[in-house]
């Protein structure tokens, strides 16, 4: 498990990312989704899942579609068009944030 | 799997809303999530309870609350900028349509009162409720928030009161009484008091309290310019003898009348009573239109219109000018004046006709001379008496012919 501080930075990021690859997702079903993709290093805390799905909402880069499931109402989230956009350009700020700190942690010093 | 039941995710849905989760969506999202949690790790030997007080603490660090904090915080944070950015163009955009306003009202020209009005309400509405929004947000301590939000009412007052004192609409001093009174009553000693205590900041607050109670009573001296009691006195003074003059002259012009028994003058005498009742119609018909037309239907006296006014030329001219510039070369007359004009010429001659042409004389419509910038111009009698006059002066004009025909009438009964 990573700390919450290196997660919070780069949330949006995996949010954004993960529902521009899939049509929709509930919020269960995105923790579920990082979980198993990092074999569990990183899980996404609910109190930092929802209000960033909230704020994505309200900003129009989330769009959401209400389903009944048994006794309880879900919410589904998917990236819109604008979304799709923002997703892309974070992925890749992501990428060029990760070759730059392997730089400045001099991780790899023979990069750059 | 297990699925949970009806009461079970009621139960749940009203622990949330226990837990201080008020957006709806919110307690929607948390629940489903819940539940499926607890649908995951529940097996039938377990009891629902049990799971559910062991998977709710995952949720949160200290209180489930937090989650709809956090949500507010990132939902206010996106308009923060937005709010930030509309407050900033207000500002700008009342700065440039008030100091255009001002200039424009300052030469006469039309579109003042437009801009004036957009600019003031723009800082009354827009900018200074949004500045006390986003500030009240910084600052962390309550006092301070009532400092800043006294000090914005104060704002609001004194832009709008100014605006109302420049439109001369109602109620524009009482506005400006209150917004001192806030200012130094109540603003002023909040600030001083609450700064002063702290010793980092106690210089600062001595210094300011003094600028403000200078400013504050500069500004509260100007307030006496704004009516002045000899003004109001003088023209008390003057309406009390203009009553008394009319008052004797009617009622010695009546008793005149009965004085006279001779059929053939006592017809004569008719004949000039029905023009004077006749011209001091359509002289009060104007009259009473103007007031009117100022005080806008209400029921005032001219004392009052006249504070209210406050020496304002351009009210007086543009109820009797189409275009009022005030320039004798440019503006066009609307009805009232020319209609009155002709009424009274018509008086003029009649009394010419039949009396002398000398008595006549008394009444001048004849215009006059007015010094300008520029040189002594020759303008006529509407433009003499009614355009870039203030209020007072318009309506001493008509109470003037009033009096000028019941002398003239005082001097031709037989």
């Amino acid at each position: 498990m990573y700390s919450s501080e290196l997660i919070k930075g780069t949330l949006k990021t995996i949010i954004l990312k993960l529902l521009s690859d899939s049509d929709e997702m509930y919020g269960y079903e995105l923790t579920q989704r990082v979980k198993e993709l990092t074999g569990g290093k990183i899980q996404l805390t609910e109190g930092a899942l929802y209000p960033t799905l909230h704020a994505l909402e309200a900003q129009g880069v989330l769009s959401t579609n209400v389903v009944n499931v048994g006794n309880r109402i879900r919410k589904y989230y998917s990236i819109t068009p604008t979304g799709k956009q923002l997703a892309n350009d974070k992925v890749n700020e992501y990428a060029d944030f990760i070759h730059t700190m392997t730089f400045l942690l001099g991780l790899k010093p023979n990069m750059g | 799997m297990y699925v949970l039941d009806k009461s079970q995710v009621d139960y749940i849905l009203n622990d949330i809303r226990r837990n201080g989760i008020e957006t709806e969506e919110l307690q929607y999202n948390l629940l489903d999530h819940i539940c499926c949690v607890v649908e995951n790790e529940m097996s039938p030997d377990m009891s629902f309870e049990a799971v559910y007080a062991n998977v709710l603490p995952r949720f949160f660090k200290h209180q489930l609350r937090e989650i709809q904090e956090e949500t507010n915080l990132l939902l206010t944070f996106k308009n923060y900028y937005a709010m930030k950015k509309v407050m900033i163009n207000s500002g700008l955009f009342t700065a440039v349509t008030f100091t255009v306003g001002s200039i424009l009202k300052l030469l006469h020209l039309p579109g003042a009162a437009v801009l004036l009005i957009l600019g003031i309400a723009s800082m009354s509405f827009v900018f200074l409720p949004l500045f006390f929004l986003l500030k009240s947000k910084e600052e962390k301590v309550k006092s301070a928030k009532v400092i800043l939000g006294t000090g914005v009412v104060f704002g609001i007052l004194f832009c709008l009161s100014t605006l109302f004192k420049v439109m001369h609409w109602p109620y524009a001093d009482l506005m400006w009484f209150f917004a001192l009174g806030i200012l130094f009553f109540v603003f002023l000693p909040l600030f001083y008091f609450t700064g002063i205590r702290k010793p980092e900041t106690k210089m600062n607050t001595i210094l300011a309290s003094i600028m403000i109670l200078t400013v504050g009573g500069l500004l509260f001296t100007l307030t006496n310019l704004r009516s002045s009691l000899n003004k109001d006195s003088a023209i008390s003074a003057a309406n009390a003898y203009y009553a008394r003059c009319l008052d004797r002259t009617e009622s010695s012009n009546i008793h005149k009348y009965t004085q006279q028994n001779i059929d053939l003058l006592q017809v004569k005498n008719d004949a000039l009573k029905h023009e004077v009742e006749a011209i001091i119609g359509t002289i009060n018909g104007v009259k009473n239109g103007f007031y009117a037309h100022l005080s806008e239907g209400e029921k005032i006296t001219e004392l009052e219109l006249c504070n209210r006014l406050n020496g304002d030329f351009e009210s007086v001219a543009n109820y009797f000018f189409k275009q009022s510039n005030m320039n004798p070369e440019e503006d066009a007359l609307k009805s009232h004046l020319p209609n009155l004009k002709a009424a009274l010429e018509k008086f003029k001659e009649f009394v010419g006709n039949n009396y002398t042409k000398d008595v006549a004389s008394i009444l001048d419509v004849e215009g006059g001379k007015r010094l300008y910038k520029t040189g002594v111009k020759q303008v006529s009698w509407e433009y003499l008496c009614f355009n870039a006059v203030p209020f007072e002066v318009a309506v001493r004009n008509f109470n003037q012919l009033e009096l000028s025909i019941r002398i003239i009438e005082s001097s031709c009964i037989q």
